[in-house]
């Protein structure tokens, strides 16, 4: 019976995984569009005036362009290695672009942050160019009035007498480049020298630090030296991380490196930032990550495969150990504590190492080390890295650990992330992640999937689920209501959204089984257990469920979330505020 | 009755004449520099007072004029003619607690800065309190950074710079500014925050081409004047949901941006970047 419930539930499964890539597909000419569906809602005038700009303007470059309609943002930490187009709408670059930017019938604005390698270029619109904004080629103003645009323009292709108004203030120092090669946007954010954060093992920890590998290309080299140092006053430890990447190619970038760490580390990245999780815990005592420390080296190799697919393969060689609160402090909360770090380690190794130790006064840190390969595949088409309203990202991560008997454990984990960001309309967008992770034999509790709270199960209380069998699906549609004039939709946007999902151990004795950390051969072989066989006790009822509301500002840098649970009745909305997306 | 009516001409005689005699306390600070340079600095520290700077009848030379009294005012005029830097200091003793009593002879305090026409010139204010008027057209203002902590300021270009204005500043903390005819000043880029009270800002003027200006606003009424010859855009911050925004019909929103109906007719733009806090913001067009 439970067999067949299970059957059923796969089924339905891939009934709606079907329906989401055909909806994905039927929209998919939306916002950042595809050559087929670019100029679909413009007339015949239009077209042809636009792709004459294009055969004018863009005819130098050998690569399509960047594509985008209506208002078009790129941030200060994005990076476009060829040109960018931009339809009917203002282009706000705080970034950088390689080729050229063209933006027909709208407006650019130069934020001081720009950097254009090539020509900015509008047509039927105005530059707007603030005060540190660099552009290494021409800035053109160019066209003719909106209602003589199509009134008098020839689908015949001729050329109008444009009024074509060229600063020749870079004329001397245009930028030779190669137009070769395809672009993406900048994965490593720039960073600052300096960093800080806030936690509860920790305390405050300030430091300094190397910038992402991406300043490094910008700056013609062809490695970066990575890494930081800092320390932390509560925990009174010294962390630190010194690497060093080089890489081959700068398009498909073939990059090998190797670095060696001493520091806090957690799993929660994926839940929240690192800045979101240090003003929760320094101002209202709330510390979502749980930490561990990792001490040890890893050697990698990745590759740029094309501008949306990249991979990564590394071994890594590590020393976990646990790590416990050692501040209380909060500009909030005076009346309440902080969550217990959770031990990382299964507690009887804690204990057998504790109890090895015969000489009085002498105190050991209980550690486990884990020798591993893990390899990831990212394919990322989104229009931008933070708040993209368009693409699909999929993530797949594999670990195996253990490979020789020196190593205290043997395990792999698997984790699948696949995102869209799906739009609707100018004003609407259906955003969709499915996230799943299993493994094959006995994970440390650092591994352990959690789920329940922000940005998992928005319902349910945070981490209210463990287990080494993760399936989560978040779906949310987003209404653009910021953009309009009443009351406080002028401040806005209206996202409804319902979160599923659930984690569990495939064997419910695994939890004792692996703290228990006995040296006896188990009855069955714990590496027996085939991650793809493990969903089978997942059915309907088990997974839980709730939906709710939000409003969130245009940018999601602030946002109040209005969860309910829908397996019992009667339980109060969860209220949540954060400082991003959930993804 | 006739002595009555006497009587009380003779007290008001006497109030003149105890005033006059007062007045007669006051210092007063006068200097005239020729400026042989083709660029000026003006430093105005200025902590109260009634300051009023307009263009000098000589276009080569700077006046300044600073009336007083000793008790709590220090002033220092100084003018460094090796590199063109006129500073002008009045040094108020405790000047929170000056108070805009023209009748009360410790708070009096006049100061008139007069510049010339033929210098480029870099203007920097920095006031506490008090009543300022800047007539600054028909000068060739580069430069102009304005700072005011509290009072009442009006800023006016009734002619155009004479030359183009590479940067303008203007924080104005608490109290009434007035800016009026911000076309004529030939700026390209500006930057004006207000804290709390009203504001009026005026871009009407011959010599606006291009021109984009950032308004943070925070607490208070805040009018907006566009001439409608301009072809403007705006783009509006709102503090949640207590800024209450005016938007005439002559604007039309698509995407994130207002445009005015002459936008793509137009041969001259302004864009506006404004940042509303609590209060009213009303936009005209002229």
């Amino acid at each position: 019976m439970e067999s067949s419930n299970a059957k059923q539930t796969l089924l339905w499964l891939w009934i709606i995984a079907a329906i989401l890539i055909i909806m994905c597909l039927l929209f998919w000419g939306q916002g950042y569009a595809s050559d087929d569906t670019f100029y679909n809602d413009l007339n015949e005038n239009e077209r042809n005036f636009i792709l004459d700009m294009e055969e004018q303007y863009l005819n130098a470059d050998n690569i399509k362009p960047l594509r985008f309609r209506d208002d078009t943002r790129v941030n200060r930490d994005e990076l476009i290695k060829g040109s960018i187009e931009v339809i009917k709408g203002t282009l706000v670059l705080e970034g950088e672009v390689e080729g050229t930017v063209l933006v027909i019938f709208g407006d650019i604005e130069l934020e001081p942050t720009a950097l254009v390698r090539g020509d900015v270029i509008s047509v039927e619109g105005v530059i707007w160019t603030k005060s540190g904004a660099q552009v290494d080629g021409d800035i053109i103003e160019t066209g003719d009035s909106y209602k003589k645009r199509y009134q008098e323009y020839q689908s015949t292709h001729e050329r109008r007498s444009y009024i074509e108004k060229r600063s020749d203030r870079y004329e001397d120092q245009r930028y030779r480049r190669d137009r070769s090669g395809f672009g993406y946007f900048r994965k490593e954010t720039d960073r600052e020298p300096v960093y800080a954060s806030y936690n509860r093992v920790d305390g405050f920890t300030v430091g300094l630090q190397f910038p992402g590998a991406g300043w490094w290309e910008r700056n013609h080299h062809q490695f970066a030296i990575l890494g930081k140092g800092g320390y932390s006053f509560a925990s009174k430890k010294s962390q630190y991380q010194i690497g060093l990447e080089k890489w081959l190619f700068i398009d498909s970038r073939f990059a090998l490196g190797v670095e060696y760490h001493d520091m806090t580390d957690t799993e929660d990245r994926w839940l929240l930032s690192e800045m979101e999780n240090s003003l929760a815990a320094g101002l209202v005592k709330e510390d979502f990550y749980d930490f561990y420390n990792r001490k040890g080296y890893s050697a990698y190799f990745s590759q740029y495969i094309n501008r949306y697919l990249f991979i990564k393969a590394e071994y890594r060689d590590d020393d976990f150990s646990n790590l416990v609160n050692t501040t209380e402090w909060a500009v909030f909360g005076k009346n309440k504590e902080f969550r217990a770090n959770p031990g990382a380690l299964p507690q009887g190794l804690v204990d057998q190492q504790l109890a090895e130790v015969t000489v009085p006064g002498v105190e050991i840190e209980p550690y486990l080390n884990l020798k591993s390969v893990a390899g990831t595949v990212q394919f990322d088409t989104r229009d931008r890295d933070k708040n993209p309203g368009q693409g699909w990202l999929i993530e797949a991560f594999g670990e195996r650990v253990g490979m020789d008997e020196e190593c205290d454990m043997q395990f792999e984990r698997y984790i699948l992330d696949i995102r869209r960001y799906q739009p609707l309309g100018w004003d609407e967008n259906l955003n969709i992640r499915l996230r799943g992770g299993t493994a094959r034999g006995d994970m440390p509790p650092m591994y352990w999937f959690d789920l329940g709270g922000i940005s998992t199960l928005h319902g349910y209380k945070y981490k209210e689920f463990t287990g080494d069998r993760m399936v989560l699906a978040n779906i949310e549609y987003r209404l653009g209501t910021s953009s309009s004039d009443w009351f406080f939709l002028d401040d806005f946007d209206v996202v409804l959204f319902m979160d599923s999902g659930y984690a569990w151990f495939s064997d419910v004795e695994t939890p004792e089984r692996v703290n228990a950390w006995s040296q006896e051969e188990p009855e069955t072989d714990p590496l027996d257990n085939d991650p793809k066989d493990s969903f089978e006790s997942l059915t309907w009822k088990s997974m839980k469920t709730n939906f709710g509301v939000a409003l969130a500002s245009s940018d999601d840098d602030f946002r109040i979330n209005f969860a309910r649970r829908t397996d019992i009745g009667g339980k109060d909305f969860i209220v949540t505020f954060r400082l991003q997306r959930a993804f | 009755m006739k002595s009555s009516v006497l009587l009380v001409m003779g007290m008001i005689i006497l109030l003149f004449a105890g005033a006059l005699l007062a007045r007669d306390n006051y210092l007063v600070m006068e200097e005239n520099y020729t400026i042989a340079g083709n660029t000026l600095l003006v430093n105005a520290n200025i902590d109260v007072g009634e300051v009023v700077i307009g263009k000098n009848n000589r276009d080569d030379q700077c006046h300044v004029y600073i009336k007083y009294t000793p008790e709590r005012a220090e002033c220092d005029i100084r003018y460094n003619e090796n590199n063109n830097e006129l500073d002008v200091i009045v040094d108020f003793e405790n000047w929170k607690k000056w108070r805009d009593d023209k009748d009360n002879d410790e708070d009096f305090l006049q100061v008139l800065i007069e510049l010339p026409a033929n210098p480029e010139i870099d203007l920097n204010t920095d006031f506490k309190a008090g009543e300022f008027e800047l007539e600054l057209g028909d000068l060739k203002i580069h430069n102009l950074n304005f700072s005011n902590w509290a009072g009442e300021a009006r800023i006016n270009f009734h002619a155009p710079n004479r030359i183009k204005m590479n940067e303008m500043d203007i924080n104005f903390k608490v109290g009434e500014l007035d800016i009026q005819n911000l076309g004529n000043a030939r700026f390209e880029e500006a930057d004006i925050n207000s804290g709390i009270g009203e504001m009026t800002v005026d871009f009407s003027g011959e010599s606006l081409e291009k021109a984009m200006a950032r308004l943070d606003l925070d607490i208070g009424e805040t009018t907006i004047i566009i001439p409608n010859h301009i072809g403007t855009k705006l783009r509006v911050s709102k503090f949640l949901f207590l800024s209450e925004i005016s938007y005439p019909n002559w604007f039309d929103k698509r995407g994130s941006y207002y445009y005015s109906d002459n936008y793509e007719n137009s041969s001259k733009f302004l864009y506006l970047m404004i940042s509303t806090g609590i209060g009213e913001l009303s936009i005209k067009v002229d």
